[in-house]
C-alpha cells in the first residue's frame, strides 16, 4: 500500500497525462456517432452564435457576388413560372386534380455560416433550425445543386455533412442512360468525388451530368450533383471509375435551400415495415 | 502585466485569429496551420506540470468545439502540455532561471525556433492523425502535416521576431 501511494506520488503527472490522453481518445471514437454525443449536440449552439458573428462581420465583402447569383436563380425561376403558367392554361379544361405525393417538397432557405472544405471531415453550419421547421436527415441545396444532408438540429442552427463528407454516400444517377449508382467523396479535393456502381456496359463521357437519381427519399430527382470529368476502366473491373466534377463550389457556398419533404417519414415508415418482415 | 490577464488575453487573440483568419487560409487543400498552439507555447514555465496539462486539455476542448472534431485537438494538445516542460529542461540552461514567457530574446532565436518546431510537429502529427483517424491516404496526412507544420512555424517565428 505504501509502495503503492508512493509510485502514484512519483508518476502522477505521468498517470494523469495518461488519463487525459485516454479521455480525448474516447471522444475522437465516440465523439462522432449522434446520438452518444450530447456534449457536441449542445456545442452547434455555441459555436453556431460565434459562426453567426463571424459571417455577420465578413459577410458584407462577398454582396456583389451574392447578388449576381441570386438575380440569375430569380430569372430562372420566374421563366419556370411562366412555363408552368403556360402549360396549366393549356390544361385548364382538364378536371383532373390528382396531387403527386412525390413531388411534395417545400424549400426553406438557410444561410451558411461557418463551413470547412479542407478538412478529412467537413462540416457546414446553417442558421436555420428547429424553430424554422428544420429537421434531421433534410437534404440541402443551392442554386447550382446538391450540398449535403442535415445531420444535427439545434433550435436556431443546423450541421450538414457536405457531399464532401467520407461518411455521406448519396445515390445518384448518370444524366443519358439513366443508370443508378452511389457518389462518395475520397477526402482529397473539395472539388471531386466519385461515382461508384456504373456498370461496364454503360457508356460513360466525359462531361455527362449526373444527378439525383428517383431512389433517395431526401432530394427530389434529377437535382445536378456534378458532371463526369474523367473514367477509366481496366480490363477486369465490374463497374466504371468515374470521376465527379461537383456542380457545388464548397468554397463559396453562401445562401442555400433545405428540402422538407412531407412524406419522408410515412414512405420510410412503409419501407421499413416491409424490411421488418 | 499581472501574468493571469496577461495569458487570458492571449489565449483569446490566438482563438480570435484562428478562428477568424487562419482557418480560411488555404493551400491546395493540403495546408491547414494552427497557430493557436502559440498559446500553449507561451504559457508561463513556472506553472506545475498538471496544471499546464490541464490547460492543454481544456484549450483543445474549445478548439474541439469550434472545429466539430471531438477529441482531436484535446489529445494533441494534451500532449503539447505533457512534454513541453521536459523539451524546456533539455533546451534552456540551468544557470539561466527562466521565469514567465519564453521568446526568442530570452532564450536566443536558434533555441526557440528548435523548441517551437518540436511542439508543433508534435502537436500536428497527433492531430492530422487523429483526424485521419486511418491509414488510408496515409501519405495524403503525412503531407498535410509537414506542410502545416512548417507554415504555423513560420508564422508562431514571426510573430515572435515582430514582438521581440
Amino acid at each position: 500500500m505504501k509502495n503503492l501511494l508512493r509510485f502514484l506520488a512519483q508518476h502522477y503527472v505521468f498517470l494523469l497525462f495518461i488519463a487525459l490522453e485516454i479521455a480525448a481518445f474516447v471522444l475522437v471514437v465516440y465523439g462522432n456517432e449522434y446520438p452518444r454525443s450530447r456534449m457536441f449536440a449542445s456545442s452547434v449552439r455555441i459555436s453556431g452564435s460565434f459562426h453567426q458573428m463571424e459571417s455577420n462581420l465578413t459577410g458584407y465583402f462577398r454582396l456583389r457576388e451574392i447578388n449576381e447569383a441570386l438575380n440569375e436563380e430569380n430569372t430562372a425561376l420566374r421563366n419556370q413560372v411562366t412555363a408552368l403558367e403556360n402549360r396549366l392554361e393549356g390544361q385548364a379544361e382538364d378536371s383532373t386534380t390528382y396531387r403527386y405525393a412525390h413531388l411534395d417538397y417545400q424549400y426553406i432557405p438557410a444561410k451558411v455560416i461557418n463551413s470547412t472544405t479542407n478538412a478529412a471531415r467537413n462540416y457546414l453550419t446553417l442558421n436555420k433550425g428547429s424553430r424554422d421547421g428544420v429537421e434531421k436527415d433534410m437534404g440541402v441545396v443551392n442554386q447550382d445543386g446538391v450540398v449535403g444532408i442535415v445531420t444535427k438540429v439545434s433550435e436556431r442552427y443546423a450541421l450538414v455533412i457536405p457531399l464532401i463528407h467520407p461518411d455521406l454516400s448519396i445515390s445518384c444517377q448518370l444524366g443519358d442512360s439513366g443508370q443508378v449508382g452511389s457518389l462518395e467523396w475520397l477526402g482529397r479535393d473539395y472539388r471531386y468525388a466519385n461515382l461508384l456502381d456504373i456498370d461496364r456496359h454503360i457508356t460513360v463521357r466525359e462531361g455527362d451530368e449526373v444527378i439525383t437519381s428517383q431512389l433517395s427519399a431526401i432530394f427530389p430527382q434529377g437535382i445536378p450533383v456534378g458532371t463526369v470529368e474523367k473514367t477509366d476502366m481496366h480490363e477486369t473491373d465490374a463497374y466504371h471509375k468515374i470521376q465527379v466534377r461537383l456542380a457545388v463550389d464548397f468554397k463559396r457556398l453562401n445562401y442555400v435551400k433545405i428540402i422538407g419533404y412531407s412524406h419522408s417519414k410515412e414512405r420510410e415508415e412503409l419501407e421499413q415495415t416491409t424490411t421488418r418482415e | 502585466m499581472n501574468l493571469w490577464i496577461e495569458n487570458i488575453l492571449r489565449f483569446l487573440t490566438v482563438v480570435l485569429l484562428q478562428l477568424l483568419l487562419v482557418d480560411h487560409l488555404q493551400f491546395l487543400g493540403l495546408c491547414h496551420p494552427y497557430v493557436y498552439v502559440l498559446f500553449l507555447l507561451a504559457l508561463p514555465v513556472q506553472l506545475p506540470r498538471w496544471i499546464e496539462m490541464s490547460i492543454g486539455f481544456g484549450t483543445g476542448v474549445v478548439m474541439d468545439l469550434f472545429a466539430n472534431t471531438p477529441g482531436v485537438h484535446t489529445a494533441a494538445c494534451t500532449a503539447v502540455g505533457y512534454f513541453r516542460p521536459l523539451l524546456i529542461k533539455k533546451i534552456v540552461n540551468e544557470n539561466d532561471r527562466l521565469i514567465g514567457t519564453i521568446n526568442g530574446r530570452n532564450i536566443g532565436r536558434i533555441n526557440y525556433l528548435k523548441y517551437i518546431s518540436i511542439l508543433i510537429v508534435l502537436h500536428h502529427i497527433i492531430l492530422f492523425a487523429l483526424a485521419a483517424f486511418s491509414w488510408h491516404c496515409w501519405w495524403m496526412t503525412l503531407a498535410q502535416t509537414a506542410l502545416s507544420s512548417v507554415v504555423s512555424i513560420g508564422i508562431i517565428a514571426g510573430i515572435d521576431l515582430l514582438r521581440n
